[in-house]
């Protein structure tokens, strides 16, 4: 992370049915900023419940005019966004400038 | 191939495949629970290995493997020729996988492994489909546990995901979100051996839940032309022990260099004993580094005899031969380039032998023979040179029959006799094969001249020798090195050429020779041993050279004198194949740098040399008898570039 002064607010292991109230609470509060980065280096878990939240929150980032972006994605995240055919369309940085 | 998280250790891998292919065919000697629990162990170390530096295809390929020899080993699954070939086969992958370009017939070898051991004629793999899958589960489906990203995910385990695409058109915005309920669809797309109803039947659990759909869409458009794999970069596996060697002689060398120069510098005069005394060692030390890095090429034949072997037993047993494999001096070591080439080669040999050479069982037995045949590998060195023989206890080959097919071809009247080295020279001909049948093996068009052209290219010879109804041994011999050759540098029409020092019998000076033409134009040089033909490309209506001196040189076709107009020097020169690109003309090995740094073309002399004896009556030669042929683009450039590979 290096550069960066304010530490990333991190996505939780497991983006599943189990988590998905607090989950919905953290992305409500991250997009409360202009262009959200969330860690998503620990997740080791995602289920539909998980991924229809990110694809919201991404959406409402946008509607703000800014941009959800997911840092560094672990590879469970990365499956299950290949499985919905979501790779492309939100927006994952190796590394956050 | 995903790229490995260690790029670059492919080779730290080839060993335990060698080792692997080493032991599977020795099991097919000594089979028996050890041998397989030690394959067992090699397989599995090589798995590990694989994994730790992040090659996944290689781990999952050797996963394979060592699924198939738990079920040997804990005795669910009896070892049979299939099997053995099946493992074979995928080391073959493996060692394709590591070089970085898997072959077609790799794959196949792997994907065999898996298939269940089934009774004879395993069924061919289902051409793949493209199914579509859809899920549109009820909002309740969370809180039953269903989740869809799982059933993807168990889809996609059955073949290849073409594309994914997910509906969020019933998203709610995140605000308004009921993050316990479902609002998405998914659609996925599989390229897949399996069919519609297998998946359906497969995700069947998930119904209760909502809608599974499955379509099967058009079969896939296959843009995928053949894909050429780019040529993989050579490696060599090499001994610590020889490399260890080489860097110790450099360092030496390195010395013995600087105390040269240091006397220089000091002023010491070139007749100083000292100064001859250093520069002597550095030649010495110079020499030792050259054999040394000669030597990291050299490989034992061994692993290439025992896979001529494991074929050989393949193929007797579908033709329902008996063939006894004897191997003998697998130890010889050869250089690795050349090696590669005499497989080809050697597998040729033994499907010859296979097919015309040794009879089956009854026809062998009515001749007083034993229902097994025999086919000896040997290799030897001699004189720098590895000798190779091929030889089977069959029928040999019938003057008779060769007469008769080279009289239906018309290359010989009909009533033609031949002796029997006659027809050996026959058949080494281009086209030429006595096969009536095309067999299962050979008899494809493609003949013994392929097998003798690939050896030119290595600067080797074929010579045979078969008695009828005793048996034919095929003769192979090839420089132990393709890389250094002892030569004679001599100018030919202003041009340098280098002739293979071993071939040189003696040099004539023409002045003196006693040259004569022949009534067909040829000219020939009288020795007191006998006439030897007179190379030279327009030998029937140029004068009789008088000035210049022949270079005699033998080969096992014949001997021939090459007109120089004369030798320049003797030297060890480094033969490197053509530059990619320029045709190799007939008679021509290579090229050489010298020691000044110039580049000189080498001389083929076996394909210099016309075939004695039967030539007569063959059509023109298609070895022309001249050294460059004017057509050749790199005759009459004497300083073309030639690229190191």
């Amino acid at each position: 992370m290096g550069a960066r002064d304010v530490p990333l607010d991190a996505l939780p292991p497991r983006l599943s049915f189990d988590g998905a109230r607090a989950l919905k609470a953290q992305l409500l509060e991250a997009i409360a900023t202009p262009n959200p980065t969330l860690d998503a280096r620990a997740v080791t878990a995602v289920d539909a419940a998980g991924l229809q939240l990110l694809i919201a929150a991404a959406r409402a980032a946008r509607a703000r005019g800014g941009r959800l972006t997911l840092h560094e994605p672990s590879p469970a995240l990365l499956r299950a966004l290949a499985l919905a055919g979501l790779t492309a369309a939100l927006d994952t940085a190796e590394d956050a400038p | 191939m995903t790229p490995p998280v260690l790029e670059g250790f492919e080779e730290e891998l080839l060993p335990l495949v060698q080792e692997l292919e080493k032991r599977l065919l020795e099991l097919e000697d000594v089979p028996g629970a050890e041998s397989v629990a030690a394959l067992f162990r090699t397989t599995h170390t090589l798995k590990a290995a694989a994994a730790m530096l992040g090659f996944e295809e290689v781990t999952g390929a050797a996963d394979r493997m060592e699924n198939v020899l738990d079920a040997v080993r804990s005795g669910a699954r009896r070892l049979e020729q299939a099997t053995l070939h099946d493992l074979l086969g995928a080391v073959d992958a493996l060692r394709g996988l590591l070089r970085g370009a898997p072959t077609e017939a790799g794959r196949a070898a792997l994907a065999a492994l898996d298939a269940p051991a089934s009774p004879a004629g395993a069924p061919a793999p289902a051409p793949p489909r493209r199914l579509r899958l859809s899920l549109a589960l009820q909002e309740d489906a969370l809180t039953r546990g269903m989740d869809p990203l799982v059933l993807l995910a168990t889809a996609a385990e059955l073949g290849t995901v073409e594309a994914a695409a997910v509906d969020a058109s019933r998203l709610p915005p995140l605000e308004a979100l009921d993050p316990e309920r479902l609002h998405l669809g998914f659609q996925l797309t599989l390229s897949t051996s399996a069919t519609a109803a297998e998946l359906r039947a497969f995700l069947a659990f998930a119904e209760s839940a909502g809608t599974v759909g499955v379509e099967e869409l058009a079969a896939p458009e296959r843009p995928e032309a053949p894909r050429e794999a780019p040529p993989a970069p050579a490696t060599l596996v090499v001994g610590a022990a020889r490399v260890d060697a080489l860097v110790t002689l450099g360092a030496e060398l390195l010395l013995a260099t600087s105390r040269v120069e240091q006397l220089r510098a000091e002023g010491a005069a070139p007749t100083d004993v000292r100064l001859e005394s250093a520069c002597r060692e550095a030649l010495r030390l110079a020499t030792q580094v050259q054999e040394a890095a000669m030597a990291m090429r050299l490989a034992p034949l061994e692993p290439t005899f025992l896979r001529i072997r494991h074929f050989v037993r393949v193929e007797a047993a579908k033709l329902g031969k008996q063939v006894q494999v004897e191997l003998r001096g697998g130890q010889t070591e050869l250089d690795r380039s050349v090696a590669e080439r005499l497989l080809g080669a050697l597998e040729h040999l033994a499907r010859n032998a296979l097919d015309h050479g040794i009879a089956p069982p009854e026809e062998r037995v009515g001749r007083g023979k034993s229902p097994q045949g025999r086919l000896v590998l040997s290799a030897r060195e001699e004189r720098g040179r590895v000798v190779l023989e091929v030889e089977d206890d069959g029928r040999g080959i019938d003057p008779s029959r060769v007469a008769a097919a080279a009289a239906a071809r018309g290359l010989l009247p009909p009533d033609a006799r031949l002796t029997s080295e006659e027809a050996v020279q026959l058949i080494l001909q281009p086209g030429f094969s006595t096969a009536e049948r095309v067999g299962a093996l050979s008899g494809r068009g493609v003949g013994l001249d392929v097998v003798r052209r690939n050896l030119l290219a290595v600067g080797g010879e074929l010579r045979v020798r078969s008695q009828l109804g005793k048996g034919t041994r095929f003769t192979l011999s090839v420089p132990l090195t393709m890389a250094v050759l002892d030569g004679l540098v001599v100018s030919i029409d202003g041009e340098r050429r280098v002739v293979p020092r071993d071939a040189v019998e003696r040099l004539v000076p023409l002045e003196l020779a006693q040259l004569i033409r022949l009534p067909d134009g040829r000219a020939v040089l009288q020795l007191p041993d006998g006439g030897v033909p007179l190379l030279r490309p327009h030998a029937t209506q140029a004068p009789l050279p008088r000035r210049g001196v022949a270079v005699i040189v033998g080969t096992s076709r014949g001997r021939v004198a090459i007109p120089a107009d004369e030798v320049l020097s003797q030297e060890s020169v480094l033969l490197k194949p053509l530059p990619h690109g320029l045709k190799m003309a007939e008679g021509v090995l290579g090229a050489a740098v010298l020691g000044d740094g110039r580049v000189a073309l080498v001389l083929d002399l076996t394909a210099l040399v016309e075939p004695s004896g039967a030539a007569a009556a063959l059509p023109p030669p298609s070895v022309g008898p001249s050294p460059a042929p004017a057509e050749a683009p790199t005759s009459s450039s004497p300083d073309f570039k030639v690229t190191t590979t």
